[in-house]
């Protein structure tokens, strides 16, 4: 064994190094937004009218699917703050561990780095335990920070031993997302097809823990993200649920070693299939190039969307039974302003969050292949620098303007059949696509960035979390107008239930197409890297 | 017919100057080697007159057009073969031959398909699977198979094993009876003595030798050794003599080749018994530049 990992403790620092600024921003990011909403928490619900309030919006099956379950009827500010909190917070820690090993797993093995490394004096399992040992410092410290600042933020209703609860789950989810992705790591070929394969895992865990909490709570237990709300951290602290994410992720940690251990460099275990002589006319032009690169990445956003919006316009079928059994409430459903049209525009606005996503992907890839070298083979061809530009934006376009009426028709189209009083076509159409403008806008942005600052092309993932900030704990925070109007997204008019204002609209879309124009100008006059 | 010229280019990156006033001028059907150590400049020179850096200073000019301005026209007429060929790592090599090929327009699949027979490329596989001398055949393939007029070759052989060289050679040579222009940035320097015509050496950013291999021959010495039946006295002042060593009558010197003539000449009236002499390597000259030194520096 010894001679396996020989050389991990000159690795590991190295490692360390590379990654070190962006986990920094991550922890300094999920420490800062948990204490500043675990701050605001008692002031939110601070009598029994608020709590039962709060119990009202939040004891649905709607909102049960996007959150999980309450417990402890809502009356303790701690299960409260985990209703809301918990679930979004151990995503994000996903996440971050999933793009972490990702990186630290295929992309080194691609860039040919492992290789280099390992024609050292350096045991095969080095470079993955030095990559393990990262990761686990990564959560440790996350739980270490998280306990720390909550304790010393010394905030009613958050005793000791829940904030450690609190702290341990999120980082043992971590842990577990971290060695799920460099499970998964064995099975392709490219870091991206490690992250197609944990982000599909994750979403996964989603789906089922949506619907085992609200019709089948085996369901729950099969998903970890379901074990989260079991702990019922704040009120009976059970460890069961920690210790269940350790133990799982101890398991595909010693898989993932034990498969490195026998495989090549440089191969994955699902086999690649032998591929065609010629290209087809299609692949030929531009544009077609643009699309076969991204096809997997477009298609797996896409079903993964419209898979989210079926499972959400199931539940409100069970929303309606819901209202209709509980006769004093049956106005929340029908009435003006009333829960389903609340949790629609509510979906809408996060899923306008989530369709920004695949836009920005599919366009960065313009700068990714520049990093990668492969613009350059282009280029030395017949082809302007406009002319890719626009291979890459038009694809991004369709998918912001397409996929915002997609996913509505789906909606609409799958809650119609389970619910009478689903909310008319035209209602659910308009409420999604009033965020076509924002979602292009943060596509102009980043077309200003790869023209003018290429290097700082990540930055643009700032609009989403931040917008995502905004809109999850905007109210909890009480961020201040101008704060809150910093996200493009809230610029956007509430349709249904707000006048519709074109004005907004056009000037959104006309920002839009000014950055792009601007970030085109600075593409075309700009040295290509490689 | 110039096809290309480059008149005092300069680039900075930053603070860092990487070419400083390269001047260059290639003439239709002309194969120009381009040479110099690791560093010096060559590729960054070749990434401008692509159009993909902007030169600080000075102008390149392809086909009479600005090799900025209008690089994507022309590209049309232009094949180009990086050291490093970097392509999509889930096409295979097949498709990735032809979208090359495609975007500059219409092409002979006839000539496509012969060239991929030529290198005994496996066009099947998927790209990330290749080794670099397979990656580099997509290129040479792709730019061979295309109806280029002038070839931006950059150390396009640096991965090919030396059958696959030979092919290339014959290519280049086919290219250049066919009337077109070739520009090769080489560190193989027997590559480049068989294949140009003219050559240029840079180095830190600046051409420092220019000219035919001839020219540039001419500039190095003759190695010279002899025997005499009478001591030739005063042969070390003759011009053109260099580093004389003299053991009696049984001697050797280095000759410059323009005095040759003279040499030979006052040689013979002491009576030459026995004379050989080495013909200048090419690739001592390149050495030369390469360490950084001037032919007289090295005679010094
Ligand atoms: N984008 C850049 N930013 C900063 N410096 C650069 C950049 N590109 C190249 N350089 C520097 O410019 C110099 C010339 O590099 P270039 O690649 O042209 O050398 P080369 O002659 O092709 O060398 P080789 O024979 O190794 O291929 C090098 O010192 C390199 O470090
Ligand atoms: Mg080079």
């Amino acid at each position: 064994m010894r001679k396996h990992i020989k050389g991990t403790g000159i690795l590991f620092p190295i490692l360390l190094r590379q990654h070190r600024l962006r986990l920094l921003l991550w922890l300094a990011g999920l420490v800062l937004v948990t204490c500043s909403v675990a701050y605001a928490y008692p002031d939110m619900y601070p009598d029994q009218a608020s709590r039962e309030a709060y119990a009202m919006t939040m004891e649905n099956p709607a909102m049960i699917a996007m959150l999980g379950i309450g417990y402890d009827h809502y009356q303790k500010i701690g299960s409260m703050f985990a209703l809301e909190m918990l679930l979004f917070s151990a995503i994000a820690v996903a996440i971050m561990n999933i793009l972490l090993m990702s990186k630290l797993t295929r992309d080194d093995e691609e860039n040919g780095i492992l290789e280099l490394v390992q024609s050292r004096s350096v045991g095969r399992l080095s470079y993955l335990a030095a990559s393990f040992m990262v990761m686990l410092l990564v959560n440790i410290l996350l739980i270490i920070l998280l306990t720390a600042a909550m304790t010393a933020m010394q905030i009613d209703g958050f005793d000791f031993s829940g904030i450690v609860l609190y702290s341990s789950l999120l980082g043992c989810f971590g842990f577990l997302a971290g060695t799920l992705t460099a499970f998964f790591a064995h099975f392709v070929t490219s870091s991206r097809g490690a992250g197609i394969l944990s982000f599909g895992a994750l979403f996964f865990f989603y789906i089922l823990r949506a619907v085992g909490d609200v019709e089948a709570a085996f369901l729950s237990w099969i998903s970890p993200l379901g074990w989260l709300s079991r702990a019922y951290v704040f009120v009976e602290n059970s460890w069961t649920p920690a210790g269940l994410l350790l133990v799982s992720g101890i398991g595909f940690g010693i898989i993932a070693f034990i498969m490195q251990a026998k495989r090549d460099i440089g191969d994955g275990l699902l086999p690649e299939r032998a591929g065609s002589v010629y290209a087809s006319a299609f692949l030929k032009t531009k544009a077609g190039l643009v699309i076969r690169l991204q096809k997997t990445m477009i298609l797996m956003w896409v079903l993964g969307i419209l898979l989210l919006h079926i499972v959400f316009a199931l539940i409100l079928g069970d929303l309606e039974t819901f209202f209709l059994e509980n006769e004093a409430m049956q106005a929340f459903l029908t009435g003006e302003g009333n829960v389903m049209e609340q949790f629609i525009v509510l979906l809408m606005a996060i899923m306008a969050l989530f369709i920004t996503a695949p836009v920005i992907i599919s366009f960065l890839r313009l700068r990714g292949e520049e990093k990668a070298n492969r613009t350059e083979l282009l280029f030395s061809r017949a082809v302007s620098r406009m002319q890719l530009l626009r291979a890459y934006l038009v694809p991004s376009i369709i998918i912001a303007v397409l996929l915002p009426i997609l996913q509505a028709l789906v909606l609409w189209s799958v809650g119609a059949a389970v619910s009478e009083d689903m909310m008319t076509l035209t209602d659910v159409l308009g409420a999604s696509v009033v965020y076509i403008p924002a979602i292009l806008l943060v596509l102009g942005f980043t077309v200003l960035l790869i023209g003018w600052i290429p290097k700082a092309t990540s930055l643009v993932w700032l609009f989403l979390v931040y917008g995502f900030v905004v809109i999850y704990l905007g109210d909890i925070l009480e961020l201040p107008n101008w704060l809150r109007n910093l996200s493009v997204y809230e610029h956007v008019p509430v349709y249904p239930s707000e006048e519709l204002s074109y004005a907004a609209i056009l000037i959104l879309c006309g920002i839009s197409v000014l950055l792009v124009l601007i970030g085109a100008l600075g593409y075309k006059r700009r040295d290509i890297e490689g | 017919m110039t096809v290309l010229q480059l008149d005092r280019i300069s680039k900075r990156f930053g603070n860092f100057q990487a070419l400083n006033q390269v001047s260059m001028e290639l003439k239709e059907g002309e194969i120009y080697g381009f040479i110099g150590p690791n560093g010096a400049g060559k590729s960054t020179t070749i990434r401008i007159l692509l159009g993909m850096l902007k030169a600080t200073e000075g102008r390149a000019v392809l086909f009479g057009k600005d090799a900025w301005k209008d690089a994507a026209e022309i590209h049309k007429r232009c094949a180009y073969v990086p050291g490093d060929v970097y392509v999509w790592p889930n096409l295979t090599g097949g498709e990735v031959i032809d979208v090359l090929l495609k975007m500059n327009g219409s092409y002979s699949k006839k000539k496509r398909d012969e060239w991929v027979e030529r290198f005994q490329f496996d066009p099947t596989k998927k790209a990330r699977s290749y080794s670099k001398g397979n990656r580099q055949k997509i290129a040479l393939i792709a730019a061979f198979a295309s109806e280029a007029d002038l070839f931006i070759l950059d150390e396009p052989t640096s991965g090919l094993d030396p059958l696959m060289e030979h092919i290339f050679q014959q290519g280049v040579r086919g290219v250049k009876e066919a009337g077109k222009t070739v520009l090769l940035s080489s560190h193989i320097l027997s590559e480049v003595e068989k294949l140009c015509d003219r050559v240029a050496i840079i180095r830190r950013g600046e051409i420092i030798e220019r000219g035919t291999l001839d020219d540039l021959r001419h500039l190095t010495r003759m190695q010279i050794q002899a025997e005499t039946r009478e001591v030739p006295e005063g042969l070390a002042k003759l011009s053109g003599v260099h580093q004389l060593e003299e053991t009696g009558k049984q001697f050797s010197f280095q000759a410059d080749t323009d005095h040759m003539e003279g040499i030979i000449n006052y040689l013979n009236k002491y009576g030459v018994r026995k004379i050989e002499s080495t013909p200048p390597m090419l690739e001592d000259l390149f050495m030369r530049h390469y360490e950084g030194k001037s032919v007289e520096e090295n005679v010094q």
